[in-house]
């Protein structure tokens, strides 16, 4: 099966002549080489020429912040920028998906989906589901298994904290069938079936009774309260299979007893309210049940399965939207039969890639970044592009406000290599900022432009007004003054600071007008602290590209 | 689902082609008609008073006085400037003011979760429709009738939501550009507005920056490069402004202070009267801890009447006596209302089905109230009114030609008010 796919992909592109090859040949997986081959296919039929390959800088800078949600310190660039090894790349790449801030930064991306701030979730640093959910992407589990968990979860959220997921979508810490139904099918299958809650859906093949069939798997799990008020101490129960279903709303009929997966339907869905819809699997009939439980369970192993026909096509969507700022299928909650997407042969070939791979999460991030899709450069060629989104060259995207404040952290507030430990770069960590809160700065810039759409750094009036006034950036630091304090020329101390903040050294005509900049104020300290100051608050420096 | 076409021209990129005289068709005709609008509604002003977690209405705006003492919830009902209006006894200064009010007591919504229905109450549609992210009102005032030049921002809210919430700033298919700047606590006015250093060097190092963001866009032309260099302009036209006073409460004399209380949603309410004066299309003050599931805070929300009946009385008195009210519209509203009967355990829960809202100035015909609901309070009797009817009817009092159709990111027209909307005649 694979092989035929692989020779239908030959023989699509030997029709094609390429019009560049990238400056400098990186040699590729294969996987990855057949997904550039279908863009490249792709470009070519729409007369782009495709940009080249960003060099060293771009691609650092990019991989580090999308791996790991932090810029390449001062000195891990060097070392990249300096080393000649031929398979660096795919080096640095396997490299940062070993590191723990690359677990730590899925997990603060699939927190926020599963666990926005406007739900209920354990607050502050007691919440032990961002951390179980960074041990999932740092043992590379495979992602079936992790949303299997998050679907069956009981039990109390500090034992069992997968049980965030039902936390998340509970009111009052009363599970929510709706809420679960509707965040099942946008998070883990790509499908946006809200609408069908109320009314059948007005332009997807949805009706209520899908909605309310996936409802019904979840409208037996109870809220048991063991120990006081204290949120963690809750805890999450399946009740038996014969015990009636949930009722809510005000509007809703008495309790019925009905054997098997049901719910009855609240009151806010009008004309269907009160009437009692079976567990159904979405477009199917069935199965049929028998009155034996747990039904949970069998929904979650049909609902994550390789053969449901959307679970790994959204996985692989979601993550490629992560690296490239926009899914396949855009919106990401737009997955419907028929909808193949901008490259439904590049979603075809990774979704079985990704289920060959038995879901390997690692596996996917491979593939992309050792494409030259990822590593094409974000600049602009000399003719217009016509359609961003055939990326014949990368798209930019905004930084997360985490990867904001860390990055800061790293030019502002550099962490000490440990002497006597080899001093390995790659495990310099972010501290806090003194005197600035992680958690307010990131409240505070955060912009969450979409739904489903992770934050990024907030580009508002009071935001650049915070960070061009705010002492953060008008301060001694070590950032800065580890750059003077080695006695180095102006030219020396600008290109220190352009490899902290940008990963890159100055062009020529930048050094210039840098050094111009240093040399006018009179003052090399006040100089020094003004070029620090315009390249933090610059968009190179808050956008990744 | 419809799937937008990734190479086929946009409308609004058909439009601008049309408009570049690349069609031979004249479209003068219709253009100068939208100059027209424009024009009319240049000056037009809105502020938004958002009680959020959704007030009672039966206690406020649409009391039952001869109704059982559940559905009273032990307030009274008083008479106001219209002889025939009753309110709610927490209102007596407002009280003497309705004769520029019109009460819409035949709210009919949809949306009875707060989430759900705060954005369907701020965008007109339900959330998730169609798969857009639609703008709230306040990036749809901004962008139709703000003045794109002006060195405030022409969209600002200010107060705190409930706490698991933000406010509602997603400026949807309309961008970047039209979010709002959000101050929360508005006696501090605008926050680290001044440079730290001497004003030579900051323009030193704003030239500096200015500089490496050019080249950052002009190398890469990304949307994001431009949204940056746009809010960076923004906050620097309003720092170099002397018209950033407008924020400044300190500024504002105490005996004028003084009528809007002391509390943050009185400081809020002056906050909007000043940029009102300073020139900023919309404003949006957010009065928190309606959400009244059970007594203790019910009996919370009393306060919270007193706070709305000082501060928008004061700021409606001061916007009449300016001659600005008839130009600027104030809606008291939240995202639903409460069950008419008070609960078991001394509460009231969410209600959509039959609720109120309030407009005052902005050139509605005052000292009436359209629609309304039975004598319990629990159906819409007469002249229901959906999310859609109340948006559109607030974008015509603010002159917006709310049927034209604008494109989204992906491609798909939409109307800026969803189709199927009733005017409330009435009040024009």
């Amino acid at each position: 099966m694979r092989r035929g796919y692989r020779l239908l992909v030959a023989s699509l592109c030997a029709a094609t002549v390429w019009a560049q090859e990238p400056a400098r040949p990186v040699k590729l997986g294969s996987q990855s080489d057949s997904l550039d081959r279908l863009i490249e296919l792709r470009l070519g039929k729409a007369g782009s020429v495709p940009s080249p390959v960003a060099d060293d800088s771009e691609f650092l800078r990019r991989v580090t912040l999308d791996l790991t949600g932090l810029i390449p310190t001062y000195e891990e660039t060097l070392d990249f920028l300096g080393s000649h090894e031929p398979e660096k790349r795919r080096r640095r790449i396997d490299e940062l998906l070993e590191r723990e801030t690359y677990g730590k930064h899925f997990a603060t991306i699939w927190h926020e989906l599963i666990a926005p701030p406007d739900t209920s979730r354990a607050k502050g640093g007691s919440d032990p589901f961002a951390p179980w959910l960074a041990r999932q992407f740092t043992l590379n589990r495979p992602w079936n298994e992790v949303v299997y968990e998050l679907l069956t979860a009981e039990g109390k959220i500090r034992e069992n904290p997968q049980s965030g997921f039902i936390l998340a979508n509970s009111l009052n810490f009363d599970p929510q069938p709706e809420l679960l139904a509707d965040s099942t099918a946008r998070l883990f299958w790509g499908l946006q079936l809200r609408c069908a809650e109320c009314h059948d859906h007005p332009f997807a093949p949805w009706t209520q009774t899908d909605f309310w069939g996936i409802a019904a798997f979840f409208s037996r799990l109870r809220k048991g309260s063991t120990d006081g008020k204290n949120p963690n101490g809750y805890t999450f129960t399946e009740a038996a299979p014969d015990d009636p279903i949930s009722q809510k709303f005000w509007k809703s009929p008495a309790p019925q007893d009905v054997p098997g997966p049901a719910i009855v339907v609240s009151g806010m869905a009008r004309k269907a309210a009160g009437t009692v819809v079976r567990g159904r699997f979405l477009g199917q009939d069935g199965p049929a049940w028998s009155d034996e439980g747990p039904f949970r369970e069998r929904f979650a192993r049909w609902a994550t399965s390789p053969e449901h026909p959307f679970f790994v096509r959204n996985a692989v969507n979601r993550m490629w939207a992560h690296f490239f700022g926009r899914g396949l299928v855009h919106p990401l909650d737009s997955q419907a039969p028929g909808v193949l997407g901008s490259h439904p042969e590049i979603l075809d070939f990774m979704s079985k890639e990704f289920r060959d791979s038995a879901q390997d999460q690692k596996h996917l991030i491979r593939m992309i970044c050792n494409s030259r899709t990822y590593q094409r450069t974000s600049r602009r060629g000399p003719k217009e592009d016509k359609d961003p989104s055939l990326l014949g060259r990368m798209p930019v995207k905004r930084l997360r406000p985490e990867a904001f404040y860390d990055s800061l952290s790293l030019v502002l507030y550099p962490p000490l290599r440990k002497p006597g430990k080899g001093g390995s770069p790659a495990l310099a960590l972010p501290g806090p900022i003194p005197g600035v809160a992680r958690e307010e700065f990131v409240a505070f810039f955060a912009l969450q432009e979409a739904r489903d759409a992770g934050s990024v750094v907030n580009q508002g009036i009071p935001q650049f007004l915070r960070l061009m006034n705010a002492p953060l950036l008008n301060r001694e630091t070590p950032g800065l003054s580890r750059f003077q304090t080695q006695g180095g020329s102006p030219a020396q101390v600008v290109e220190s600071l352009f490899l902290a903040a940008y990963s890159r050294r100055p062009t020529a005509e930048e050094a210039r007008e840098m050094e111009t900049y240093v040399a006018e104020t009179g003052q090399k300290e006040k100089g020094y602290a003004g070029l620090l100051w315009a390249i933090l608050n610059s968009s190179e420096f808050a956008l990744n590209h | 689902m419809r799937c937008p076409r990734e190479n086929a021209p946009s409308r609004r990129e058909v439009l601008k082609l049309l408009a570049a005289g690349v069609s031979g068709t004249s479209l003068s005709g219709w253009l100068g008609t939208l100059a027209a609008q424009a024009k009319a509604a240049q000056g037009k002003k809105c502020i938004l008073l958002w009680m959020d977690g959704g007030p009672s209405q039966t206690e406020t705006f649409d009391p039952k006085p001869d109704a059982d003492a559940e559905i009273r919830g032990g307030l009274e009902a008083i008479k106001t400037s219209v002889p025939g209006i009753l309110i709610g006894e927490k209102f007596p200064r407002l009280a003497r003011l309705m004769h520029h009010a019109a009460v819409l007591r035949g709210m009919k919504t949809l949306e009875a979760d707060h989430g759900r229905a705060r954005i369907s109450m701020h965008t007109g549609f339900r959330p998730g429709a169609g798969g857009v992210d639609y703008p709230g009102l306040g990036s749809i005032v901004a962008a139709e009738i703000g003045r794109p030049d002006s060195a405030l921002p022409n969209f600002v809210v200010t107060g705190s939501p409930l706490n698991k919430y933000d406010v509602v700033r997603d400026p949807g298919y309309r961008g970047p550009s039209y979010q709002p700047l959000v101050l929360r606590v508005p006696g501090k006015g605008l926050e680290k507005a001044l440079p730290p250093v001497p004003p030579e060097e900051f323009d030193g190092r704003v030239k500096l920056l200015e500089s490496l963001d050019a080249r950052f866009r002009t190398s890469t032309d990304a949307p994001a490069a431009r949204a940056h260099e746009a809010g960076l302009a923004g906050a620097l036209k309003l720092l170099r402004s002397d018209r950033s006073k407008a924020f400044d409460l300190t500024l504002e004399p105490p005996a004028s202070a003084a009528p809007y209380g002391e509390s943050d949603f009185g400081r809020g309410c002056l906050l909007a009267r000043r940029l009102a004066e300073a020139g900023v299309a919309f404003v949006e003050v957010y009065l928190s801890n309606w959400d009244s599931h059970e007594k203790n805070v019910a009996e919370g929300t009393r306060d919270l009447m007193t706070q709305v009946d000082q501060g928008a009385s004061a700021l409606i008195g001061d916007l009449a006596d300016r001659g600005m009210l008839q130009d600027t519209l104030i809606i008291w509203m939240g995202e639903f209302g409460r069950t008419p009967r008070t609960n078991r355990v001394g509460g009231r829960d969410h209600y959509a089905q039959g609720w109120t809202t309030v407009l005052f100035g902005g050139g509605v015909r005052g000292g009436q109230v359209i629609g309304s609901t039975d004598r319990q309070g629990v159906e819409v009797t007469d002249r229901a009114i959906s999310a859609a009817d109340f948006m559109g009817t607030v974008c015509r009092l603010l002159g917006i030609d709310y049927a034209k159709e604008i494109d989204t990111p992906g491609g798909r027209p939409v109307r800026i008010v969803e189709k199927g909307e009733r005017l409330i005649q009435e009040l024009f």
